[in-house]
Order: structure tokens, then sequence, then C-alpha cells
């Protein structure tokens, strides 16, 4: 999701905790975004700032975390992380438009990544992500 | 921990300027969904003159792109504002933006989030139509776009005058109807002999039948558009402006 999108749904979420009385004030929000999201933390913080403004959330804490994408195959069980995948794009792929092509696939998407890799060690397509997959709010503190 | 659903609101905030979203289904594989939503975007844009968006829902076998005769698919460089792309006036997405002609061979259990990326990445321009194509049966997309955007979603059911085809659309009814969405009707397609009693089946909601059009298979065939087809378009412009009338459009 692009990072705007996704500071629309978190503020628009977080705002709905408050007008539904589940909490009164929200002093600080830990936000674990997925590697393979690919999200750019800065334009991420700057867009959950700007869409706080002037609203109850406005000097709330936000604090955006990188978790590692890790993948495990289904048919051999061998497991690799996002940087190996990277790393096979970069030996792997030698047009630079479709490399940018695949990461802005998972940028938007996450899952188009099921079409243009396969297991490293089998070459399955069969595999799935165990961690980092999502953008998730993970903490909140308020009263 | 509070579970947050931060895709509602993303895709509200997206769905915001679309008026109608027309959900093109069926419960059988094969009976046209893709050339009924190609077409009939086709015709509301060419002869209604309504701002129409496009998007193909069908993660497994996404196949517009083929029907509105794009041979060289632009690619996605870099997503900045992620809004649809624009071809022939119609607003468009589909998979195939972002992986191209390659299978996408995701899990069930990804099935959804994918369904929710889409949703939630892209926003769409101020449209009174998007139509979307959608894989057959009652699976997450139908689910999703219903749970999501009830208010805005109505459904244009496709199916094949055949027996079988009907019993099994029946069913898919009685689910929209508990999903409280409002159906526009029936497009009976590829018909040879429809049944005698097939309106009083279908409750007359049947808006268009089109027959079987030899020339839709010839020019798939040779890697053309359908509708480049004056026969075939009349059976859409015929459809098209049925959909206006009912829309208040």
């Amino acid at each position: 999701m692009h990072e705007w999108s996704l500071a629309h749904g978190i503020v628009s979420s977080l705002l709905d905790l408050i007008s539904s009385g589940k909490l009164k004030k929200i002093k600080y929000v830990k936000i674990s975004v997925g590697q393979l999201v690919q999200i750019d933390r800065e334009v991420l913080f700057i867009a959950l700032q700007e869409l706080s403004r002037e609203t109850p959330l406005e000097g709330t804490v936000f604090d955006i975390v990188e978790e590692e994408t890790t993948f495990r195959c289904n048919n051999c069980g061998h497991v690799w992380s996002w940087r190996e995948v990277l790393q096979l794009l970069e030996r792997e792929v030698s047009d630079s438009q479709m490399k940018t092509m695949i990461l802005e696939a998972a940028h938007l998407v996450p899952t188009s990544i099921f079409a243009f890799t396969r297991c490293p060690n089998c070459g399955s397509p069969n595999f799935e992500i165990l961690t980092g997959l999502d953008v998730k709010v993970v903490e909140i503190l308020g009263e | 921990m509070t579970y947050l659903n931060i895709y509602q609101y993303a895709i509200k905030h997206n769905f915001r300027n679309v008026k109608h979203v027309l959900l093109v289904c069926s419960c059988k594989g094969g009976v046209g969904k893709t050339f009924i939503a190609c077409g009939l975007a086709k015709a509301l844009t060419t002869r209604s003159k309504v701002s129409v968006g496009l998007l193909d829902l069908d993660l497994y076998g996404f196949a517009t792109h083929k029907l509105l005769g794009l041979k060289d698919l632009p690619k996605y460089e870099k997503i900045e504002d992620v809004t649809p792309l624009k071809i022939n006036s119609i607003y468009y997405f589909t998979p195939a933006l972002l992986v191209q002609d390659r299978a996408f061979p995701i899990h069930g259990k990804y099935r959804e989030k994918t369904v929710l990326d889409v949703l939630a990445g892209i926003e769409w321009p101020s449209i009174d139509v998007l139509i979307v194509d959608s894989p057959p049966g009652i699976g997450e997309e139908i689910m999703l776009l219903c749970q999501y955007l009830q208010d805005k979603v109505k459904v244009l059911l496709v199916a094949t005058c055949d027996v079988l085809a009907i019993s099994i659309m029946k069913r898919l009814e009685t689910v929209l109807d508990d999903l409280k969405v409002q159906k526009l009707g029936y497009v009976l397609n590829m018909c040879t002999e429809c049944p005698p009693d097939i309106e009083r089946t279908l409750g007359g909601h049947v808006l268009t039948v089109i027959p079987q059009l030899d020339e839709v298979r010839v020019l798939i065939q040779a890697g053309a558009s359908p509708y480049v087809s004056e026969r075939v378009m009349s059976y859409f412009n015929d459809l098209a402006g049925k959909i206006t009338s009912l829309l208040h459009l």
C-alpha cells in the first residue's frame, strides 16, 4: 500500500478509537512495517504527522520499526530472507526496468512477489511468507 | 492488542469519488464475465458518455487486457500517486500491470490480503461507474467488496442460458440477497436456445441476451479485440442504455 493511503488508514482507525470512547488520548503508536512492503518510513512518518494535525492525534508519537521479511518453502523447508531475494534479483535480472517493476509491484501489492520468485534451493513456487508481509499497528499507549 | 482495520478506511478513502461499483459476477467459469465487463465499459464510455473505470479482480485468470486488445501493457515504473491508468477514456487497473503475463501463484491464505491491497492501493478518480470483473464463484473478491463498499455495489449477473448454469446462478443470487446488495439483472451470454420459461425463472430481470457470436472467437484468436465488430457492440450499446437508466446516469 502507498505511504499516504496507509497513513490515512492508520490515522482514521486511531481517531475511531477516540471517537468510539475506547481511549481518550493516544500518546504513542508503534507501527511495524515488513521489508517486503518497502515503505519509505520517512514519507510515512511525514504523512502521519500531516494527517494528525489539528486532530486529537496531534502530538502523538509515531514509532515506525522495520520487520525482516522471511520466506519458507513448503516443498523443501528452506528458509530465506528478503535480502537474499534482492541479491538474486540483482544477479539474475539484467533489465533494470524489470527490476524496478518487480519492486514497485511488491510495494503496491506485496504478494506480487509470488509471480517473480521461487525457492532459491529447489525452485518451487510453493512457499510462504513467514514474517514481514504486513504493515501493522503493534502497540498503542493512551489513556 | 487492539486490532485496527487499516484497510477499511483506506478503501473507503480510495473509492470516495466512485458513484457506483458494478460487480460483474457468476457462479461458473467460462460464461463470459470478462467479455461482458470489457464490452460494457467500452459501450458506456463511447455511446453513453459515462465516466467509467474497469478493475480486473480475477487474480488467477486476469484477461481484460487481452480482450481490450492491449498489446504492450504499460509498466508501473514508479508508483507515485497510485492512480489507475487511463486507456481509451477508461480508467483501468489489472494485476497484469503488476506481474505482466506471468502466473500469479498465490496461496489461498494470501488471497484476501492481495484483494485488500489492490482495493486499498489504488485511488480511483471521480467516475460514474467502476466495473469490476470478478473470478467465478463467491469468493473473497465479492465478499470484501460487499463488506467495504456495500452502499456502492450493484451486481450484474452473467450466465449462459442452459438449465445447469441458471440453477447454479440462483444459488449465488441467494447469497447476494443476504449480503444486501442491489442486483441490476442478468446478462445471458452465448445463447443458442433459451429455455421458454427463462424470463420467469429469473424473475423478469434479463437485461440482454447475447447469442453465440462467431466473430468474437475469430477476432480473439487473431489477437484482436472483439469490440471492433459493430454487431458485437450493438448488444453492449443496448445493455449500456439499460444500465445507465437503472443507475439514473
